[in-house]
């Protein structure tokens, strides 16, 4: 999980009191605005969480998949970003929710399961995990790709601000 | 200090010469008004109710229908019922009363008593978020409005200018962790 906190919020509480907190509670809670926070996130990670693949057998098993399921055009054999079908990131851009006691954005995945991977032959008995399943054993497997960058920050805190002052620039008209 | 807690009408009126100990001014009137309402306000989305206890949480399908967790109870919805304050008149010129307007009564006498809509009230499904039980809560409150007492009126708050708000908004900060 990762948190988006808002802060130093005191000088326009000072400015426009209460009507702050309704504000951002409404803004928060928006569902336009946790998706395009959520996509920021989303294209944080695919463009720049990037590993190397040095494992032979890795590289194979990657080969043979492609070959059967549709690959997101960000995928890269050789290089893992958490992109191969782009399921999983989807799962997490759409997930993002918000605790408006703490200003707070949460980006986590949800507990809706992943589509399996399609193999040359149908083989039956595998058991689908969710997203947040899939995510932890990733991240178990050291590639702790859930962190909001300097560089996310500042997108979401550009959205943050132009989003709440469209908002309350419309009860001063 | 009493509240009124009707279908019809979600009121309390506060005596502010008793409050304070003397005859207040008109500026203090409205900034005594202002601040208890922020100070409602700001306790409502923060999840309190009026004797400061944490609101009952939202039920699994309405927190999903919102899109917040459980626990992150503010009852703002639309954002209409936190808006709607008003300074009722009254004839009694040390007299207060602080009101929900009309039309949104029946949402707040609802959340106030439990009845969301149906005949009587239950206690258990209640988020009592209008108000204040006594002169302690509003300790803060009144400090202010003393602090006001024979001086000349304070400087207004240039709200109405937008650069101001986009200085004051330039100041937020995201903290990721």
């Amino acid at each position: 999980m990762a948190i988006a906190r808002v802060k130093n919020t005191q000088a326009v509480r000072r400015l426009v009191g209460s009507r702050f907190k309704v504000a951002i509670t409404k803004m928060l809670r928006s569902k336009e605005l946790r998706l395009k926070v959520g996509r920021i996130v989303e294209e944080d990670i695919r463009k720049n969480f990037r590993k190397s693949v040095t494992s032979k057998a890795t590289l194979a098993f990657r080969k043979y998949y492609e070959k059967y399921n549709p690959t997101h055009p960000d995928y890269n054999r050789r290089i893992i970003n958490i992109t191969f079908t782009g399921d999983l990131l989807e799962d997490l851009a759409k997930n993002v929710k918000a605790d408006t006691n703490k200003l707070e954005l949460i980006v986590e995945h949800s507990d809706k399961k992943h589509k399996l991977y399609k193999l040359r032959k149908r083989k039956g008995g595998r058991k689908r995990h969710s997203h947040k399943e899939i995510s932890e054993f990733v991240i178990s497997k050291g590639y702790d790709y859930l962190q909001i960058t300097d560089k996310a920050s500042a997108k979401i805190r550009k959205l943050v601000q132009e989003e709440l002052f469209a908002l309350l620039k419309q009860q001063f008209k | 200090m009493k509240r009124k807690l009707t279908k019809s009408e979600v009121s309390q009126k506060f005596n502010l010469k008793e409050l304070l100990g003397y005859e207040p001014s008109n500026r203090q009137k409205k900034l005594f008004f202002d601040l208890a309402v922020d100070k409602m306000v700001e306790r409502t989305v923060n999840g309190r109710d009026i004797d400061n206890r944490k609101f009952k949480p939202y039920t699994k399908s309405y927190a999903e229908f919102k899109g917040v967790s459980r626990g992150s109870v503010d009852l703002v919805l639309s954002g209409d019922m936190l808006n709607s304050f008003e300074d009722s008149q009254t004839k009694q010129k040390n007299i207060i009363k602080i009101a929900i307007e009309e039309e949104q009564t029946g949402k707040a006498h609802g959340n106030i008593t439990g009845s969301y809509g149906k005949k009587s009230g239950d206690k258990s499904k209640a988020r009592d978020f209008f108000g204040f039980k006594d002169k302690k809560q509003l300790s803060d409150v009144l400090k202010e409005v003393d602090s006001l007492k024979g001086e000349s009126p304070l400087r207004e708050i240039g709200v109405d200018n937008l650069a101001a708000l986009r200085a004051a908004i330039s100041e937020i900060d995201i903290e990721a962790s």
